[in-house]
């Protein structure tokens, strides 16, 4: 560390006085004290955001993987659903912070708030999610592939996908959030550039 | 995890390690000095998810980071404590409960009742595991003074939780009578 400033000398006897401290057994009861992991909602926003990357992933590249016939279309829109809830509790501290996930069925169909972003191509999905004709899916046979994303979920968030109304609280008085607003908006922005970067990465 | 970083981008799985082991001392040591630290922590670790080159000590450039914004959060903070009611109301938890056996609440108030440059060098070297010469240079100090605090710090702790140095300690219970 040459370019560090010197901190200049210690003194030996304090030096001594603190090794002896250190030894004591009531200061590494103290140290044992485990901090709260108080920044949770970040490291949930990057498992979140790698979770949510994988399933955008799989949902924009579900035609080469062959799920796209109508018969397992709804594998796909499960895919984009469960993204699209996943990159909600990715932001959900940042700009999204008081959108609601108003309901999302267990069919696989949506009723999203308008704010949220669409997480995909979601233009290549809607002729299948528009057939009428076509038969419903057993929802007890998923594809595989999915399935096995699916339960690499929290439970959750898994949980909230099953057909919970789900209502991300804004816990912030209405002083606060004009003064904290455009630093979580910046943050959301740079979120949402991690996760994009992620989602590269995993592509 | 390795502090001495080699010059390339954190990988995802680096990345990580550093969040789920440095979080929490992160943000007791923020805790310290500003009444968001949560914030100030997620950019911090936001800063060093978005540096092309990752720093070569990542533990003293994530605990410098923090202070600065920590320093910045509380100036901030200042400005606009008058239209909070209820600011300094909240008192949100330090510790998880775990196997020590000391009472959380009383650490607690006995690191609450020390002075702030005592308690910030404290935090940082028992729960950041940062060296007093690295403190030093984090608080922009000199390593004599760093000690002195450190020492002070720990002697007012002691008293505090009614620890006998002589002694095999034992932690002591609110009505034990000696």
């Amino acid at each position: 560390m040459s370019n560090e400033p010197s901190v200049g000398r210690g003194d030996d006897e304090l030096a001594r006085r603190i090794a002896a401290y250190e030894s004591e057994e009531w200061l590494g009861a103290l140290k044992e004290l485990k901090p709260v992991q108080g920044v949770d909602l970040y490291a949930i926003g990057f498992e979140a955001g790698k979770q949510a990357a994988l399933v955008l992933h799989l949902a924009n590249n579900a035609p080469s993987l062959g799920w796209f016939h109508p018969r397992t279309a709804w594998l796909s829109s499960m895919a984009s659903v469960a993204a699209t809830v996943l990159l909600m509790f990715a932001l959900q501290d940042g700009a999204l912070q008081d959108v609601a996930i108003q309901r999302v069925a267990p069919s696989g169909t949506s009723e999203m708030a308008e704010q949220t972003d669409p997480p995909v191509n979601d233009s290549e999905l809607v002729p299948t999610l528009s057939a009428e004709n076509e038969p419903r899916p057993n929802l007890q046979e998923p594809d595989p592939a999915i399935k096995d994303v699916l339960a690499e979920l929290p439970s959750k968030w898994r949980d909230r996908m099953e057909g919970m109304e789900v209502q991300v609280a804004n816990s912030e008085d209405s002083n606060h959030v004009v003064d904290v607003e455009p630093r979580r908006l910046r943050l959301a922005f740079q979120r949402r550039q991690l996760i994009e970067n992620l989602g590269e990465t995993i592509q | 995890m390795d502090d001495e970083q080699p010059e390339q981008k954190l990988t995802e799985t680096q990345f990580a390690d550093i969040v789920r082991e440095l979080s929490g001392p992160l943000l007791l040591y923020a805790r310290q000095l500003c009444r968001h630290p949560e914030d100030v922590v997620q950019e911090a670790l936001l800063s060093l998810r978005l540096e092309p080159i990752a720093p070569r000590n990542t533990r003293t450039w994530l605990f410098r980071v923090v202070r600065h914004g920590a320093l910045n959060n509380l100036r901030g903070e200042e400005r606009r404590r008058k239209h909070e009611s209820q600011f300094g109301h909240e008192r949100p938890a330090w510790f998880e409960s775990n196997s020590s056996p000391l009472d959380i609440s009383e650490a607690v108030a006995a690191l609450e009742g020390l002075p702030d440059e005592e308690r910030e060098t404290i935090v940082a070297r028992l729960w950041g595991e940062l060296t007093l010469n690295e403190i030093a240079v984090l608080t922009d100090t000199s390593l004599a003074t760093a000690q002195r605090r450190y020492v002070r710090g720990l002697e007012k702790l002691r008293d505090a939780l009614q620890v006998e140095p002589c002694r095999g300690w034992k932690p002591l219970r609110r009505n034990h009578e000696q």
